[in-house]
């Protein structure tokens, strides 16, 4: 291979690894009508936002009405009106605390997440975005395949496509009624299991 | 003879010398306004070296803040109501400690309405910060300053960019302002 060749491909690679750097950056930022950055006296700072709030983070897109992020702790929080979309679903809420460092969301106030076969929603959303995992806390509702389900607490584990349902679980499949401590629905309702004082109600079938 | 006197004939040249005089004095006086702009050069670049030599010190309503404005080159007009200054650089201090520094590429302060300008290529340095934008205005009577044209906020972390700024002369907070085609932004580094 003639050393004009090599140039030739080291340049291309270059420029490929360049433009994907910078593809990569451009993703992460924020828009809005006005922001207000103050430095504190330790040095750190801090940037509000308000008005048409939006921001975008790798694959999603966060938008609300006020944000504030605090540069030391790498923490942004969203006000009011707090919607986090991605291809495949759509997480709304009152509040938002996004953590950019680890990657953990809370979120709190009238939390629903809706995506084409699943209804969450809850008091209180924790979300642990590396691990795929996102809690709903207090007055948790599920529509998940053929299952409506109340319950304490429903943890939804993404890759494993399975919803965990504990703390007085009551809801129903179907025409059927059922209770339970805790339930684990695979795959879309395709399975079901039940643990501790499960208890099924088979509604009869009228001739 | 009148002449023939001798005190009359020196009396006369005298006169004579002195009314030659006058018409040459009016001739070259003449000939000094016709000539003026050269003439005038060398005073105005007596006048600029000496302005160059004056430093600007604007104070905040309640003096906590000074500016140390000094220039390449210091015009004064309007019998010293307007300032104007090529490539000025400031510092300012809070409490007579260093809080920032600048430079643009012009600055004109009109003294009559406590406003300051500046214009051109502005670069402010705060902290680990650079605050960026074309044109800079300082309303002495409410302490604000006002940035247009652009404006671009560099930290060693992210990225501010927006239409507008505003903020207290101490700049501790920044107000960006988007518009309605381009939005004020943060991009992470």
């Amino acid at each position: 291979m003639g050393k004009r060749k090599i140039n030739n491909i080291l340049i291309v690679t270059f420029v490929m690894i360049l433009i994907f750097s910078l593809s990569i950056s451009a993703q992460n930022n924020l828009t809005a009508d006005k922001l207000v950055f103050e430095q504190s006296e330790d040095g750190s700072n801090v940037i509000e936002a308000t008005g048409n709030v939006k921001m975008t983070y790798n694959e999603s897109v966060i938008t609300g009405d006020y944000a504030e992020f605090e540069q030391a702790n790498q923490i942004i929080t969203f006000r009011d009106n707090v919607n986090v979309e991605n291809e495949q679903r759509t997480l709304s809420g009152d509040n938002l605390v996004f953590n950019m460092e680890n990657n953990n969301m809370e979120m709190n106030g009238n939390v629903v997440l809706t995506s084409e076969d699943i209804l969450v929603e809850s008091d209180t959303l924790s979300y642990n975005r590396e691990e795929g995992v996102m809690n709903f806390i207090d007055n948790a509702y599920i529509e998940y395949g053929t299952i409506k389900a109340n319950a304490d607490q429903i943890r939804i584990l993404e890759e494993e496509n399975k919803a965990i349902l504990t703390g007085n679980v009551s809801g129903q499949q179907g025409e059927n009624s059922f209770k339970a401590d805790r339930i684990e629905i695979i795959n879309n309702g395709d399975k079901v299991e039940m643990l501790g004082n499960a208890q099924l109600i088979f509604v009869e079938e009228q001739e | 003879m009148y002449f023939r006197d001798k005190k009359k004939l020196i009396f006369g040249i005298i006169i004579t010398i002195i009314i030659a005089f006058g018409i040459g004095f009016s001739i070259y006086d003449e000939m000094y306004n016709d000539n003026g702009p050269s003439q005038n050069n060398n005073n105005n670049q007596t006048e600029e070296e000496y302005l160059t030599e004056i430093d600007l010190e604007l104070y905040n309503n309640d003096k906590t803040i000074r500016w140390n404005l000094n220039s390449e080159k210091l015009q004064s007009k309007e019998d010293g109501n307007i300032y104007n200054m090529d490539l000025p650089y400031f510092e300012a201090y809070q409490d007579d400690q260093l809080i920032y520094t600048g430079q643009g590429e012009n600055a004109i302060y009109n003294n009559s309405q406590d406003l300051m300008s500046l214009s051109g290529d502005i670069e402010i340095n705060k902290d680990n910060i650079i605050l960026e934008t074309q044109t800079i205005a300082w309303n002495q009577k409410n302490d604000i300053i006002r940035g247009e044209g652009g404006v671009k906020l560099t930290s060693s972390k992210l990225v501010i960019s927006s239409e507008t700024f505003q903020g207290p002369i101490s700049l501790e907070k920044i107000e960006f302002f988007g518009t309605e085609n381009s939005q004020a932004k943060v991009e992470w580094r």
